[in-house]
């Protein structure tokens, strides 16, 4: 059993599990809620129940999925109380999407990162065109008036750079792989 | 379907499903697909990691950086000027003065108007007659509607007996006065302090005591004595008060009118242009500018005679009502007195202006237990980005040697100033407290909300600007919000006022209900946010915000025109938990949240009284 934590040795606890895991936990929740506006709503909502709930929390165990014990429970709690106008997925698929994704946690953090660096390397139509589809308040059929292209041809735009990032992240991977095993090989 | 085409198919779902374009059916379909395969849940899960790290890279800088407003020698440079016209219109900083006294240009027609017809010019008689509908007592009931709404009446003693024959102006069945009542037609009889009216048309009435007042429709009134002192926007011009003498027609002014019980009537133009007609007393009508004034004897007796103006101006007026009783404030964070925890720091900021001025008074107030800090959520697009932070930032004296160093116009820091503020580093940063008293959307009352937000703006000389690949690397969605919801029902309805990376305020009322502002702010200076939420018992409730830029004139009195407004609603919340929330590529700044009874209780430049 775990000895009562001083607030100050608790907080400073939560910080660094927390921080470790944030991409995580979010990707957890946003795998379960593909609405991104949710999504952050559910995160924001699970980082105030983590910090409260820190003191449960066994150090001798991974945060990880702790924590996304409680996000999966504030993601049903959501569902149930805020989330009739919106489609969502069922129960049964939230639970087996919610399994799947923590199977795959290990490497969640390694596609994270290549991820984002596949982001960065968009060209800058590309950017131009993801800031217009996900700007707040702006969606892309306004921006589809304001630059004067077919809306379709927005969407199949928008399509492809998610194919294109999809590649350059297994390229990533892949590479990286390869570069572990030649160490490996090295050594 | 073979494993490529599945994975095919799902591709196109999940496109359909982030463009928010995806049908009922076609959503049936894509959960079909998933439960019967695990591989394309791993494909799913793949495709939404990529939305994800779409939305971290969310750029949102579309409008020219603005200047530092620190030069490198520590100047401040939040100049207040007198003359607007010094503004930069151009698009470069403006100048940052917040000139409530400047509310003279501010009382705009806005969206309070009702669908009341004013009443043909051509068909008043000053005198009056049997068959007049203008005469005493003779209001239709096609007219009872709200002309007008009573602004403040802070320490006012009414007489809301019904005369014989005439109509009340106050609603039927309310029994208690307080600020926002719709006024009808009928008689409004003020028997002691100072009130203020404003018509549907715009026009603002300072009614002092011992006034007797008939509101006759949104751009007509009929005085039976008092004093008043009256403000007449460009748009209202036309707004006419009926004396027993004769008619008063503003053309876009101020003036005082002191109508005595025998008829005696005055009229001193304090700005603008008046145009007066008193029939029995010449047959011509009379113009009166700035600086003139003119008297009307008894009727039948009547005489024009120039006496000396006389009379404070209407800001006076209204400043002097506020003096007397602003409302009070039932939640107040100051952040000077912050005591964070662990890594939220706290101290001297030489490179920062505070976004007000330090008060006597208390600091705190109307609070259960603590801030509380979940943590500074970073989804940074880099491992070496910084983490997000909250930070309670002091600005020293020398940050603000003077009241023209601020940013609010009329806002007087004194010499020790010592006031504290938010200051979120870029990242996801959160911040919740109880409240005491909450916002119970079961009972009948108004309450006012503001506080100061900023986004960037405030980097020093010693922090050169980030470079481009900095700038895409820490690029992530932008909001900086405050969220009013219950602890009991955390997901259930609450008040969302937010200031999102689009530029344009949003009040948001939980389940996906939200309410943006037509327009945008883009601008990298401060903000104020002064919010109005309504809350009726067995009726309908609405909210509504106006945000106002540094060079903005302040309303004094709640203004006709907002920058958002949700539709009617229907709710019985008690919401009881004040959240700040701040994230976004770049530092944030948020400083003094109040919660109010009265408009005039939440303004900046207002001292905090609980």
């Amino acid at each position: 059993m775990n000895e009562p934590m001083e607030p100050t040795d608790c907080y400073e606890l939560f910080l660094q599990l927390f921080n470790q895991n944030r991409s995580r936990l979010f990707a957890y929740i946003r795998s379960l809620l593909p609405n991104n506006a949710d999504a952050e709503d559910v995160f924001q909502r699970c980082s105030v129940l983590l910090w409260r709930k820190i003191h449960q929390f066994d150090q001798q165990r991974d945060f990880f999925p702790w924590a996304c014990g409680v996000a999966y429970y504030e993601v049903q709690n959501f569902l149930r109380v805020s989330g009739r106008s919106r489609l969502q997925f069922d129960d049964a698929l939230i639970n087996q999407l919610s399994e799947r994704r923590l199977e795959t946690a290990d490497d969640l953090g390694t596609r994270l990162d290549a991820l984002r660096l596949c982001v960065q390397q968009l060209p800058g139509h590309d950017r131009s065109m993801v800031e217009a589809a996900y700007h707040e308040g702006e969606t892309l059929v306004d921006y589809a008036k304001r630059s004067g292209r077919s809306l379709r041809t927005l969407y199949n735009r928008m399509s492809l750079i998610r194919r294109q990032l999809s590649s350059c992240v297994e390229r990533k991977l892949s590479v990286s792989e390869n570069q572990v095993i030649n160490q490996g090989a090295a050594s | 379907m073979s494993d490529s085409a599945a994975q095919e198919r799902v591709r196109q779902l999940v496109d359909r499903l982030l463009d928010e374009t995806i049908t009922p059916e076609q959503h049936q379909e894509l959960q079909s697909l998933l439960k019967a395969d695990q591989g394309l849940q791993d494909f799913y899960l793949r495709q939404i990691e990529i939305d994800s790290a779409m939305r971290e890279c969310l750029s949102l800088a579309q409008s020219d950086p603005e200047p530092p407003l620190i030069s490198p020698r520590g100047d401040a440079k939040w100049m207040q000027s007198e003359d607007h016209s010094e503004s930069d219109s151009a698009g470069g900083r403006p100048t940052l003065a917040w000139t409530i006294a400047a509310i003279a240009t501010s009382l705009l027609i806005g969206m309070w108007l009702f669908s009341f017809d004013d009443e043909n010019p051509g068909a008043r008689n000053p005198g009056g007659s049997a068959s007049d509908p203008l005469q005493p007592g003779a209001l239709s009931q096609r007219q009872a509607v709200s002309v007008a709404t009573l602004m403040m009446s802070e320490g006012c003693r009414w007489d809301r007996r019904a005369l014989p024959g005439q109509r009340s102006a106050w609603p039927t069945g309310q029994t208690s006065v307080r600020n926002g009542t719709p006024l009808q037609p009928g008689r409004l009889r003020l028997l002691e302090g100072t009130a203020v009216v404003r018509f549907q048309s715009g026009a603002a009435v300072v009614l002092d005591q011992n006034c007797d007042l008939e509101l006759v429709s949104r751009g007509l009134a009929r005085v039976h004595h008092g004093q008043m002192t009256v403000h007449v926007p460009d748009e209202a011009i036309g707004f006419t008060l009926l004396t027993p003498t004769g008619e008063v027609e503003d053309r876009g002014t101020e003036f005082r009118l002191d109508v005595k019980s025998s008829g005696a009537t005055e009229v001193h133009v304090l700005d603008g242009e008046v145009l007066a007609r008193f029939p029995q007393a010449s047959a011509d009508s009379k113009t009166l500018v700035k600086g003139q004034s003119i008297r009307v004897d008894t009727v039948g007796l009547s005489t024009v005679n120039s006496v000396p103006v006389k009379g404070e101006s209407f800001v006076d007026q209204v400043h002097q009502a506020i003096d007397q009783d602003p409302g009070s404030v039932v939640l107040y964070e100051s952040f000077d007195t912050l005591r964070p925890p662990a890594d939220i720091s706290q101290g001297a900021a030489p490179d920062a202006v505070s976004l007000r001025s330090k008060k006597s008074g208390p600091s705190s107030f109307g609070w259960s237990g603590q801030w509380q800090y979940p943590g500074n959520m970073h989804n940074g697009l880099a491992k070496t980005s910084t983490i997000g932070k909250i930070e309670v930032r002091r600005a020293d004296a020398a940050d603000s040697n003077s009241s023209r160093a601020h940013p609010f116009g009329t806002l007087h820091p004194s010499d020790d100033a010592k006031a504290s503020y938010l200051r979120f580093s870029q990242g996801r940063n959160l911040m919740i407290r109880e409240m005491v008293r909450p916002i119970d959307f079961r009972s009948d009352q108004e309450l006012f909300v503001s506080f100061v937000i900023r986004r960037g703006g405030l980097a020093s000389a010693a922090s050169p600007p980030p470079q481009e690949d900095d700038v895409w690397k820490k690029k992530i969605h932008e909001s900086l919000r405050v969220t009013f919801r219950s602890q009991d029902n955390y997901w259930g309805p609450s008040v969302s006022l937010n200031f999102s990376s689009s530029g344009r305020p949003l009040i948001g009322l939980g389940n996906n209900d939200s309410f943006a502002s037509a327009a945008r702010f883009v601008r990298n200076g401060p903000l104020l946010w002064v919010t109005k939420i309504q809350t009726r018992d067995q009726q309908s409730d609405k909210v509504w915000a106006r945000v106002y830029e540094a060079d903005e004139p302040i309303h004094l009195i709640e203004p006709t025109v907002w920058t958002c407004m949700t539709e009617d609603f229907w709710s019985d919340a008690i919401l009881d938990l004040a959240i700040i929330t701040g994230s976004g590529p770049q530092e944030q700044f948020f400083d003094e949240l109040r919660v109010g009874t009265s408009w005039p209780s939440v303004l900046p430049s207002i001292p905090v009284r609980q």
